[in-house]
């Protein structure tokens, strides 16, 4: 780690005047016959960072297709996507195996809650967005984020033409899809107009394999194919953003309004044979912003970005039927609730949430740059039960200031990259619980606190050669506590207001490079080595009253792994890529809760994928039946190694529950005509019908059709 | 000669009481009058990285072992033994055991499951699907009215009824289930969850014993000291219930004596329920008894006189006495405090000596949910787990009160429950 520091400061005191005046060069490539100069692409540029990031672009070839982001973040080097089900489950997303509130989103670099809790990667439309960046490990200040292991950036489309994009799809499991998307711009007076719909619907009526039904004549379980019956999903997405862009006071000044929706009936708990037929889940948020964007403001060569926003955020979780259902879709009245297995409830939950971002940046000169980003988060968490008398209602409110400097450096003719920045995590609380405080900590810290944490790091990029570059990149990031956590949820998790932040020592390194080794022949390499050293782990544990949990810290996990990626591309006909990842998580935890040693210290944390790929294949024919059409076939192929659900090292072997292997192929077919005006894509996912678990014993669909049709008028 | 013969004759209805009581968790069946070790086997429940109690079973591994007398190996979980677990079900480590099987309501809470730990693997027996009343995994507590009928019973969702379900224990059929007609005790609005049942065969009745709370979750506060009430165990109709009035809370009123036991009748029919009360800065323990036929507790009896802390679990031993584990308020009442310790107690007199090896006090263990102890042919083996040494096995003698130390386990893990399970024949 020192070695890093070391290495990248030295880096930064080169002689940057010789070079440092110097615009980048772009690449090039000189033909006899003709010139054609590559500039570039935005994604290529966030790729040669000196992060370790991966950029994606989502072109019309994905957004033709039914795929959503969960599926095409999914199949990028050190990312897994754990779904508990079909469209609209639960998922666990991790990078380079920290999961869960260990990474952070973002929208335009705002976080994505501010368009409400329902809205994530699995129904934000894909029409919309330009490209996905992913941090991993090391994030820049820029996006002001208390993110342990990672963040996503998605970045939604900028065009400067009208635009209409609709499409509709069906396919198996009763789903439907539909978005609409579009941009005008007055022409008196360069009003600009984008209208956002996107709308998903799924029964998620798929085929659950080997599932127990009873069976009286034998009075046994036995082992049945059975469809799912109560896992319908509903998502709907609306945006309209009003504004101006490249004005002479502003570069982009918009105002927006969004809705989102989401209902989900929920089919089972946390094992397959926890089935239910009546609980669901609803949320929805409105949520209105602005932000306004100008090259030098006020002075020569700063820039600013600045936005708010504000979300009235609603969940509600009902559990009010007094049933016991089984696979076969029957019931019992039942003597208590579904899910909880107590009274009956209507669970809310408002968390209100203001959002502020300010980011300026100031470039010193061609070489040079400043960036300074405020992010302001303010949450209240207000809980109440329409039905359940003796839920206590509570509200508590939750304000983190995020303060982000960062410095930014091109030297050697651009050859080399450095970025130092430093981040400033300032939590503030205010405590309305007073009860049971000497388990809570709030006899210590009444009212309101505030608490304060430094997190920094540096990164750089130095290219060795035309096709080799290397990277390396160090942070020591922060994640403050969430309002769960810190102040329980008013029934089965105390408040621990002591909570401390987790804490991570991050570092990257790797090598990467593209190569065009014969004229339409381009190859893509990268390969990457990182560390993880996460500590201060907040974990849930049984509190001293039984049945209830409080959160506690302690000592972390610490992941090494490597990654590689290989793209191909031949003359924008073929693309291949194939990617693969290790990553060796193990526990620090070296006591036990008595204080003996603990036999998992340095085991391998279980219940965690360490060894998967991904492969891809896209070949694409030009005017095809039609002139100015294009026929594109792709497949791709999902890995994942099998593992243990428990501790390898104890118990049998044999005796012990795994997770199986997975092997899914997929496969598209897409027809564009008409300048890509006209499309329809026809998809098999699982073409295999391969029975799949990404957690133990919640099975994913099989094999399923698609068909979307996409009108897109540029 | 007849002198001899009278001795040998006394010896045997002595050793003979001893075994009978000393297999039996509460006044429930046994079927093997006098069991011999060589005819069972134990089984160690230890869990990786987390406490296996409170469900939080996924880490719960079972160990079995034919003897745990000292000079045997290590016992280890590292690639030995089995998760609880079968197919898509998992089970709880706070279950019922009786004779070669357990018996438990799994993770999947839809169901009644037997089933048995046979070396590395589970053996699901016989299940049966909830018919009409519905149980959580770990909260309800049971009774044995006969070596084949099994009683489940807990406090309904709302916790504002008691629900019951008598079980074949041969074949897991429902042989009757209902409601109590069990009215809430004045001013509560909830039961707790599961409360304690335990048939009294000399009675031959059922006593359940119970409290209300003025509201559910976390703040609700319990409205009386905790209630007994006598039912009918063919009826299951409540002919009394009557608020006690020597102590606040009986132990192990979440989930019966699913881990731990707080029931237990001497030779006498006499039932003794491990309690406390919040007084003198602690969970003090009180040891209370039902004289045999009564249905009510003895007013001036207390079995565990000054005591330093909670009483939490009791087993029979005979003669008497009794085997405790106890805690020690002082010294810490948290789960893994380093405060609780076993005694043996002298039922009549209130006397109590705490287990000691070599002369030595045996150090306070860790684990305030924890049921390390079990009773047969004559023996007690009790499982420590002291702060400066591997956790391990105490073999105590019942009839000589001499203590041997018996086998190692392994470091590294929770040890939490120690069961005598009989062997397939």
């Amino acid at each position: 780690m020192r070695f890093l520091f070391i290495f990248i400061t030295l880096a930064s005191l080169l002689p940057t005047g010789l070079y440092g005046q110097e615009k980048v060069p772009e690449e090039k490539e000189v033909k006899l016959e003709e010139a054609t100069v590559y500039g570039k692409s935005r994604v290529q540029q966030v790729r040669e960072s000196s992060f370790a990031v991966n950029a994606l672009q989502i072109g019309g070839a994905i957004q033709n297709t039914s795929a959503n982001l969960n599926n095409i973040i999914g199949r990028s080097a050190s990312v897994r996507i754990r779904e508990e089900g079909g469209a609209g489950s639960d998922f666990d997303l991790s990078i380079n195996g920290l999961s869960g509130n260990s990474v952070r989103y973002f929208i335009d670099g705002v976080p994505l809650s501010s368009l409400g809790s329902g809205v994530s990667l699995a129904n934000i439309p894909t029409n919309i967005i330009e490209r996905v960046e992913i941090y991993k490990g090391v994030v820049p200040a820029h996006l002001g984020a208390d993110a342990l292991g990672g963040a996503i950036n998605i970045i939604t489309k900028k065009n400067q033409r009208n635009y209409l994009d609709v499409s509709y799809g069906a396919g198996s499991f009763h789903t439907h899809k539909a978005d609409f998307n579009a941009q005008f711009i007055a022409p008196k007076t360069r009003l600009i107009i984008r209208p956002v719909i996107g709308v998903n619907y799924a029964k998620n009526d798929y085929t659950m394999k080997g599932v127990e039904v009873w069976d009286e004549a034998s009075r046994k379980y036995i082992p049945v194919n059975r469809q799912r019956f109560h896992d319908d999903y509903f998502s709907l997405f609306g945006q309209i953003e009003v504004g101006f862009a490249n004005k002479s006071w502003a570069d982009a000044f918009f105002v927006s309004a969004s809705y989102a929706e989401i209902n989900k009936e929920l089919q089972t708990g946390s094992i397959q044979s926890k089935v239910y037929g009546m609980a669901e889940r609803e949320s929805d948020a409105w949520n209105i912003s602005v932000r306004y964007q100008k090259r030098d403001f006020i002075i020569k060569k700063l820039q600013l970005n600045a936005s708010l926003s504000h979300a009235w955020d609603h969940s509600l979780t009902v559990d009010t039927a007094y049933r016991k259902y089984d696979w076969n879709g029957n019931y019992i009245e039942s003597s208590r609730s579904e899910i909880t297995g107590r009274a009956r409830s209507m669970r809310h939950y408002k968390r209100p949430a203001t959002i502020v971002r300010t980011n300026f940046d100031y470039r010193l000169n061609e070489a040079h740059s400043l960036n300074v980003n405020y992010l302001l988060n303010r949450m209240s968490n207000d809980r109440y039960d329409d039905v359940d008398a003796d839920f206590e209602p509570s509200t508590d409110v939750l304000m983190k200031h995020i303060v982000g400097l960062s410095y930014n450096q091109s030297v050697l003719k651009g050859r080399m990259n450095n970025t130092f920045f430093v981040k400033e995590y300032i939590n503030y609380m205010n405590i309305r619980q007073s009860d049971l405080s000497s388990i809570t900590g709030s006899k210590n810290v009444t009212g309101s606190t505030t608490q304060d944490f430094i997190g920094y790091g540096a990164g750089s990029r130095f290219t060795i050669a035309e096709h080799l570059s290397i990277k390396a990149s160090y942070e020591h990031s922060v994640r403050l506590p969430l309002t769960r956590e810190l102040l329980g949820n008013g029934t089965t998790v105390y408040a621990n207001v002591a909570l401390k932040p987790e804490s991570s020592n991050n570092i990257n390194l790797g090598v990467f490079g593209s190569w065009d080794f014969a004229s339409g022949h381009t190859l893509y390499y990268e390969a990457n080595g990182f560390l993880r050293y996460a500590d201060n782990y907040i974990q849930a544990r049984v509190s001293e009253k039984e049945g209830t949990l409080q959160y506690e810290n302690i000592p972390g996990v610490h992941i090494k792994g490597v990654e590689g990626e290989v793209r191909y591309n031949w003359q924008n006909k073929l693309q291949l890529l194939a990617n693969i990842s290790y990553q060796d998580a193990r526990d620090q935890n070296k006591y036990k809760t008595d204080g003996k040693p603990s036999a998992t210290y340095n085991n391998r944390v279980p219940n965690q994928p360490w060894l998967f790929g991904n492969a891809e294949a896209n070949y694409t024919w030009h005017d095809v039946a039609l002139p100015e059409s294009k026929l594109r076939i792709g497949g791709t192929f999902q890995w994942v190694y099998w593992y243990f659900l428990t501790w390898e090292a104890y118990g049998a072997r044999e005796s012990k529950a795994r997770i199986p292997e997975q092997r899914i192929c997929n496969a598209d077919l897409t027809y564009s005509w008409n300048r890509e005006r006209y499309n329809i894509a026809l998809e098999c996912a699982n073409i295999f019908d391969e029975t799949a678990y990404d957690n133990y014993k919640l099975q994913k669909p099989g094999r399923s059709f698609f068909v979307k049709f996409r009108l897109f008028i540029n | 000669m007849k002198k001899i013969k009278f001795l040998f004759g006394m010896f045997t209805v002595i050793t003979t009481t001893l075994f009978f009581n000393a297999c039996s968790k509460d006044n429930g069946p046994d079927p093997d009058p006098n069991p011999t070790v060589a005819d069972y086997h134990f089984d160690i429940f230890m869990t990786v990285g987390k406490h296996g109690g409170m469900n939080q079973g996924d880490g719960t591994i079972v160990k079995s072992v034919d003897t745990l007398t000292a000079g045997t190996t290590m016992i280890d979980i590292q690639n030995d033994g089995v998760e609880f677990r079968s197919g898509s079900n998992v089970y709880s480590m706070e279950t019922i055991v009786q004779g070669k099987y357990y018996y438990q309501v799994p993770g999947s809470e839809d169901r009644f499951t037997k089933l048995q730990v046979v070396g590395n693997s589970i053996n699901v027996i016989q299940e049966q699907p909830f018919v009409q009343n519905t149980y959580k995994v770990r909260s309800y507590t049971h009774a044995w009215l006969d070596e084949k009928t099994l009683v489940i019973m807990a406090a309904n969702g709302a916790a504002n009824q008691i629900i019951w379900t008598k079980l074949n224990a041969d074949n897991m059929s429902i042989l009757a289930e209902g409601t109590l007609n069990l009215p809430l005790p004045e001013g509560a609005t909830v039961f707790n969850a599961s409360g304690i049942l335990t048939y009294n065969k000399e009675a031959g009745k059922l006593y359940y014993f119970y409290f209300g709370k003025n509201k559910s979750g976390r703040g609700g506060v319990a409205t009386s000291k905790f209630l007994v009430a006598v039912i009918n165990p063919s009826t299951m109709a409540v002919e009394s219930k009557k608020v006690n009035t020597l102590a606040g809370e009986m132990a192990g009123s979440a989930y019966g004596e699913l881990m731990q036991n707080c029931v237990m009748y001497d030779e006498n029919g006499h039932l003794y329920l491990s309690t406390f009360s919040d007084a003198n800065s602690m969970e003090e323990g009180h040891l209370l008894r039902i004289r045999k036929g009564e249905t009510d507790f003895e007013a001036n009896y207390e079995g565990y006189p000054g005591a330093d802390g909670k009483l939490l679990t009791v087993q029979y031993l005979g003669g008497g006495k009794a085997l405790v584990y106890a805690r020690n308020d002082a010294s810490g009442t948290a789960i893994d405090s380093y405060s609780h310790y076993y005694s043996i107690i002298n039922l009549n007199t209130g006397a109590r000596e705490r287990l000691k090896y070599n002369g030595q006090e045996i150090a306070y263990s860790g684990g305030r949910f924890a049921q390390r102890t079990v009773v047969i042919d004559g023996k007690a083996y009790i499982g420590v787990n002291t702060a400066d040494s591997n956790p391990c096995i105490y073999i105590y003698d019942i009839a000589s009160g001499s203590v041997k130390k018996g086998a190692e386990i392994a470091e590294g893990y929770y040890f939490d429950m120690l069961r005598v399970v009989k062997n397939n024949e």
